[in-house]
């Protein structure tokens, strides 16, 4: 008799195996060391803080404590303490705080504001400015998590992933949860944000098929981004790379979100202030672009153009992790029970109180930050857009019941029409006879029939539909009884693509202009103001103006630009000649509607 | 049924001809061609018109150096027979159907319109020329227009 397969065979047979970029310095580890070598801290609404468990003192078992919260009070971690003015000095004079993993071998690629345009760098400069404002992890916290994480690894070493598995209707999702030291990606990486700890995820779908497990889907995790893109289907050689039963991943440097490809992944954040502005850009686009200007294409708008753009390096040229690479992984069972997960509902780092959050670590895989329930812990399938997706063995039998149920239906819709046209027959022979009689027996006849055949044109419409359906329906169950199937990607809108080789070997000077254009055109704009003040709108205009062809033409899009811009003019214009002019377009419209009117209808007449 | 055999007979032809000269092109340079002639008569009888001033009742010379000074007058003497010179040069290119002509062109109007709105809001609208630009706008941003050009160009690249 075959042995059941465990949980941990399970987790053990599919884990994945992860790639990362050279430079990187924090690999998935276990929490035991990490907590031992952190302190617990409470945040009150008043923005004090109070040390609750000192550094040294604390165990995994204290987390669970219970300790007396008040309304508004958050939890913390807290992996590098307060530092000391010596410690301040020594790491000062090690050298540099931010852009630390070029000294461990990592080079940057093509900056990120060279890859995207103008209004993307203005927002992404606003962005940068609100850092000033917002809480944010100190600089020299990296620098010495990179030293208490280095000290943690020499006693203890090992790459260790929290495994669970769930079994929901029909699937059976294995979930793979890996714990870092730091989030480096701001101050390593040129990226967005810095926090201590960070809990990265990866699934693997499988489902039974008369008794064999087979893995049908993968998602990797990343940034916050959810549904049907980002799942990869077993069987996709393209979009999905593996090592034997293992799909392997490729690690953001820095953030750790994971990757299908390698490469260089150009990631664009939302700004919620433009959330209900971007729809009504793409409306006006779309109408210039098929109204006016005759074109099929509507890709000229992208609906990046007000995003913040940052740059995810996911090169796989580093350290690997797992099946037939040096290091081994070390798995650890965990579920809904295990109480460290369940309770402790606070932030695994620093809390920096910023109000977007980039910068505040994280809580654990059970919760996101605010104590409410992680999407991805208690909804696996809906998290990957899984909710609607039945097994392959299960989606035939969903089929056969529907194609059984709508057999059914039809069986009654055909008795009604006959029944119903029976009756239709039986009015009208009355209906004929009562003819010309005008009485009320004939007008209730009269409403008889009306009603009747309404219903009937009902019935007979839908037999029609449910014929197709039924048709459509035997198709897709001989298809997928073929074993042809829909096609791996058919479920993703979005692809997301690593940037070319060719994008990426771009011209210094670009990058250059790039990086200074914004901050220049700031201060020229107040030199305007200072030294222009009569003439500062159109001023600034035309130097706005200059610096947009200017980057067009180091782009290479002088043409596209030079359309957008007098297009834009001419709406502007047009929009002050209707201003101007209303009531006599008015009146000239309808006058020309009246002659179009008079034309038509006489050549008709003639004719 | 004759009637019917030559209609099909052309449009059978119609598929298997080049596309048509786009007719945009045509009016988007007769519309230039008027401008540029407008500016000559305009250099000519001394009335300095940056922008292409031809409906504004004329200035003289001296009149308008009273108002800007000499040097800005000169300035805009020079950058109207710049302009006139780029738009006949543009127009004959579009004519021809260049690509760079295309981009000359649209440029030609964008800084056109731009100097029309400034124009508006400093309250010496100019709302014949505004609309006559609007109208080169649209009609060279036509897909047709594109098309045409970008054929044009495939054919004079594999010749």
């Amino acid at each position: 008799m075959k042995k059941k397969i465990t949980d941990l065979e399970l987790l053990r047979k599919y884990e994945p195996v992860l790639r990362f970029t050279k430079g990187e310095i924090y690999f998935p580890t276990d929490i035991e060391s990490y907590v031992k070598n952190c302190s617990l801290w409470v945040s009150h609404p008043n923005h004090t803080e109070e040390k609750i468990v000192p550094e040294g003192k604390l165990t995994i078992d204290k987390l669970t404590n219970k300790y007396d919260l008040k309304e508004g009070d958050v939890l913390f971690l807290r992996f590098v303490d307060l530092p000391s003015l010596k410690k301040v000095t020594e790491k000062l004079k090690e050298g540099r705080l931010e852009g630390r993993a070029k000294k461990r071998g990592w080079k940057p690629g093509r900056s990120r504001l060279a890859r995207v345009g103008y209004v993307s760098r203005i927002i992404d400069a606003l962005f940068s400015l609100t850092l000033l404002a917002r809480g944010k992890v100190p600089g020299i916290v990296a620098a010495i998590a990179e030293e208490n994480s280095a000290k943690i690894n020499k006693l203890n070493d090992k790459n260790v992933y929290y495994g669970r598995v769930i079994r929901d209707n029909g699937w059976i999702c294995l979930q793979y949860w890996y714990f870092y030291h730091y989030d480096d990606w701001r101050t390593s990486f040129e990226g967005v944000n810095d926090h201590e700890a960070d809990w990265e995820m990866i699934t693997v779908y499988l489902y039974e098929d008369r008794k064999i497990i087979k893995p049908r889907w993968v998602v990797f995790s990343c940034h916050d981004f959810i549904g049907d893109n980002l799942r990869r289907r077993w069987d996709d050689t393209l979009e999905l790379e593996k090592i034997g039963n293992h799909p392997v991943a490729y690690v953001g440097a820095g953030s750790h979100a994971s990757y299908y490809r390698p490469g260089e992944y150009l990631i664009e954040s939302e700004v919620p202030f433009f959330y209900r502005i971007t729809p009504m850009i793409r409306k006006i686009n779309l109408f210039w672009q098929t109204k006016i200007r005759r074109s099929i294409e509507t890709s000229n708008f992208s609906d990046q153009t007000l995003r913040i753009p940052f740059v995810e390096y996911a090169r796989g040229d580093g350290i690997s992790i797992g099946e037939k690479q040096k290091r081994k992984w070390y798995p650890v069972l965990i579920s809904e029970r295990t109480a460290w997960l369940k309770d402790y509902k606070g932030l695994w780092g620093l809390y920096t109180r910023d109000p977007i959050g980039g910068e505040n670590a994280p809580a654990g895989p059970m919760y996101n930050r605010d104590e409410t329930p992680r999407f991805s812990w208690y909804d696996p399938l809906g998290f990957a857009g899984l909710d609607k997706v039945a097994t392959p063995n299960q989606e035939i039998y969903f089929l056969k019941k529907e194609k059984l149920a709508l057999k059914k239906r039809q069986k009654t819709l055909e008795k009604e029409v006959q029944s119903t046209t029976q009756k239709l027959y039986q009015l009208g022979s009355k209906r004929r006879a009562f003819s010309g009689s005008g009485g009320k027996e004939q007008k209730n006849t009269d409403e008889q029939i009306k009603i009747l055949a309404n219903q009937n044109r009902l019935y007979r419409q839908e037999i029609s539909q449910n014929r197709m359906f039924l048709e459509k329906i035997t198709d897709r169950i001989n298809t997928l009884k073929s074993g042809k199937g829909d096609l791996p990607q058919d479920h993703i809108q979005t692809l997301q693509k690593p940037t070319g080789i060719e994008e990426i070997h771009f011209a210094r000077l670009t990058e250059l202009w790039s990086a200074a254009s914004i901050g220049f055109l700031l201060v020229l704009f107040m030199l305007i103001l200072l030294f222009m003040p009569d003439f500062v709108l159109l001023s600034a205009t035309i130097l706005f103006v200059a610096f947009v062809i200017a980057e067009s033409i180091f782009r290479g899009r002088f043409a596209e630009t030079a359309r957008t811009i007098t297009v834009t003019l001419a709406i502007v214009a047009a929009l002050i000649l209707i201003w101007q002019f209303f009531w006599t377009i008015i009146i000239v419209g309808l006058l020309a509607g009246g002659v179009y009117l008079i034309l038509t209808n006489v050549r008709e007449a003639l004719v | 049924m004759k009637k019917k055999k030559i209609r099909e007979r052309k449009y059978l032809n119609s598929l298997l001809k080049k596309p048509a000269f786009p007719l945009a092109i045509l009016i988007v340079s007769a519309i230039t061609v008027i401008n540029i002639i407008l500016i000559f008569d305009n250099i000519r009888e001394f009335s300095l018109a940056l922008d292409f001033n031809y409906l504004k009742p004329f200035e003289s010379i001296e009149h308008i150096w009273k108002i800007k000074g000499e040097r800005i007058a000169l300035i805009e003497l020079f950058a109207s027979i710049l302009l006139a010179i780029v738009g006949i040069a543009a127009t004959i290119g579009l004519l021809k159907l260049k690509k760079w002509a295309w981009t000359v062109m649209m440029f030609l109007i964008g800084v056109g319109l731009f100097i029309n709105i400034a124009d508006f809001f400093r309250g010496e609208p100019r709302y014949p020329l505004m609309l006559a630009r609007i109208i080169q706008a649209i009609l060279l941003d036509q897909e047709p227009v594109k098309k045409a050009l970008i054929q044009k160009d495939y054919e004079e690249k594999n010749n």
